[in-house]
């Protein structure tokens, strides 16, 4: 068969293609067997709806955010799906819930590397763009097309701070400047005492045995942190996404011990009880007497401020004071976070200076 | 009055955040402390005086390992540390703290079974 000019080199161009795309592939096919990563072949797409509210204090919200986090966890970590998050129903972001949410998108990103494809689309609550923008989840997901200018920010927006890190050092130094002046030098005092023990609980004890029984673990002890102020309060929240209090105390304390102190706390859920324990007895992995004060440090260091409130969430159990009522409130829910988290609220002072800018 | 005499303001001279235990706590833990400036200043000095107000507030962790740890790891007697150590803070409970760590560390020594 004779072809015309023209014919014979848009067949030619579209064989050279071809011939491109298979080079191309095989290229990649040879980086991945050089970097002894998987080859993905076609990527699989997910959507996954956010939900109405980030909040994990309440049963219902938490059940539906934790669906929400468990879903984006399993598309990335073991399907290594490219993902989609439709954020076109939140409306309702509690800081917790945020920082939940951050650390879990960090944890994924750090454990499938390059292979990382989340997507955030559909925000149509600006306060909520503003949110994710502030606290880093456009830095992890790459959101530059959403991005807007920071002056245009919501007062409540700006003063919400992101850090991570893998030990007490430079990077909780930094964080902690950021908020240091809003506080009183005797609040500063409390709460600094209060974050570093947290921050050195979670690289001493979190991450002692995997977190889940199958799936790649993240290979380090790492923590995330947030500050937030609203209305006068400040709010303080560290977190690690560990074993949680409920699995590291068993494996400090003898058993027999262990099950007389629990069945002291009759009136709680299990992992209420384990936080409660870890209170009593202190909170130590080494077995060692001279060892495990930090947690007692956290739950008692603020308590004598005015208006401050700590709370300490542990798998699926809650625990916290609040300085307003003077009183101890316990919950399970019947969902995990799956780590812990420590959340103090103090009083700020309005005459305070400025925080110190980034 | 002794010989030789050193100060060590921990605030100015090792972190105004000191945190942790171990080196693997934090860059400005206690065995940090021991290692970059107190032990150092141990071989140095007959008497130490140690000031602890510049740095914003001491966890558990850092104040045991740094301090009780001199007990329990026999580096100095109680005596030694009573007559080289002296510390200086506006703080009355946080000095009460300090020396509670250095008693447990005495007592643990004293009786290994209690």
């Amino acid at each position: 068969m004779k072809l015309s000019l023209q014919k014979r080199d848009r067949a030619i161009a579209h064989v050279m293609h071809l011939r491109g795309r298979r080079k191309n592939i095989s290229k990649r096919k040879r980086q991945c067997k050089h970097k002894k990563t998987a080859w993905l072949g076609k990527r699989p797409t997910e959507r996954i709806s956010a939900p109405f509210a980030f909040n994990i204090h309440g049963d219902q919200n938490r059940a539906t955010f934790i669906k929400f986090v468990t879903k984006i966890r399993d598309a990335v970590i073991f399907r290594r799906a490219l993902v989609y998050l439709d954020f076109s129903k939140p409306e309702v972001l509690r800081p917790a819930a945020v920082l939940l949410f951050v650390a879990e998108l960090d944890r994924m990103k750090r454990i499938v590397g390059n292979d990382f494809a989340v997507r955030i689309e559909n925000v149509r609550v600006p306060r909520v763009s503003q949110v994710l923008q502030q606290v880093g989840v456009y830095d992890i997901c790459g959101g530059k097309n959403l991005r807007i200018s920071e002056e245009a920010f919501d007062d409540s927006v700006k003063h919400w701070r992101y850090a991570t890190g893998v030990r007490a050092g430079d990077e909780t130094n930094e964080a902690f400047e950021n908020f240091e002046g809003r506080l009183s030098p005797e609040l500063a005092k409390g709460m600094w005492k209060g974050v570093s023990e947290a921050v050195v609980n979670s690289v001493q004890h979190a991450y002692v045995e995997p977190r889940f029984k199958s799936g790649p673990r993240l290979g380090h002890s790492r923590w995330w942190m947030f500050s937030h102020e609203k209305e006068g309060e400040l709010q303080v929240i560290v977190c690690d996404l560990g074993i949680g209090i409920p699995r590291s105390l068993p494996l400090n304390w003898e058993p027999g011990l262990l099950d007389r102190l629990l069945s002291t706390f009759t009136k709680d859920g299990n992992d209420v009880r384990s936080i409660r324990a870890a209170l009593a007895v202190g909170a130590s992995s080494t077995g060692a007497p001279h060892r495990g004060k930090g947690l007692q440090q956290i739950w008692n260091t603020l308590r004598n401020a005015k208006g401050a409130s700590v709370a300490i969430l542990s798998n699926h159990g809650q625990l916290s004071w609040s300085g307003v009522d003077q009183k101890e409130f316990a919950l399970e829910f019947g969902t995990s976070i799956n780590g812990t988290m420590i959340i103090w609220t103090v009083e700020i002072e309005t005459d305070a200076k400025e925080p110190r800018p980034n | 009055m002794p010989k030789n005499p050193g100060q060590i303001d921990i605030g100015k001279q090792f972190s105004r955040f000191p945190a942790g235990r171990t080196a693997k706590d934090g860059e400005y833990s206690g065995q940090v402390f021991l290692k970059k400036l107190l032990l150092p200043a141990l071989k140095n000095h007959d008497r130490i005086v140690i000031i602890l107000d510049n740095a914003l507030s001491y966890g558990s962790s850092f104040l045991e390992e740094s301090f009780g740890g001199l007990i329990r790891d026999r580096i100095l007697t109680r005596k030694e540390f009573d007559s080289k150590l002296e510390f200086v803070s506006s703080d009355e409970y946080l000095l009460a703290e300090l020396a509670s760590y250095v008693n447990d560390a005495t007592e643990r020594l004293n009786n290994p079974d209690g």
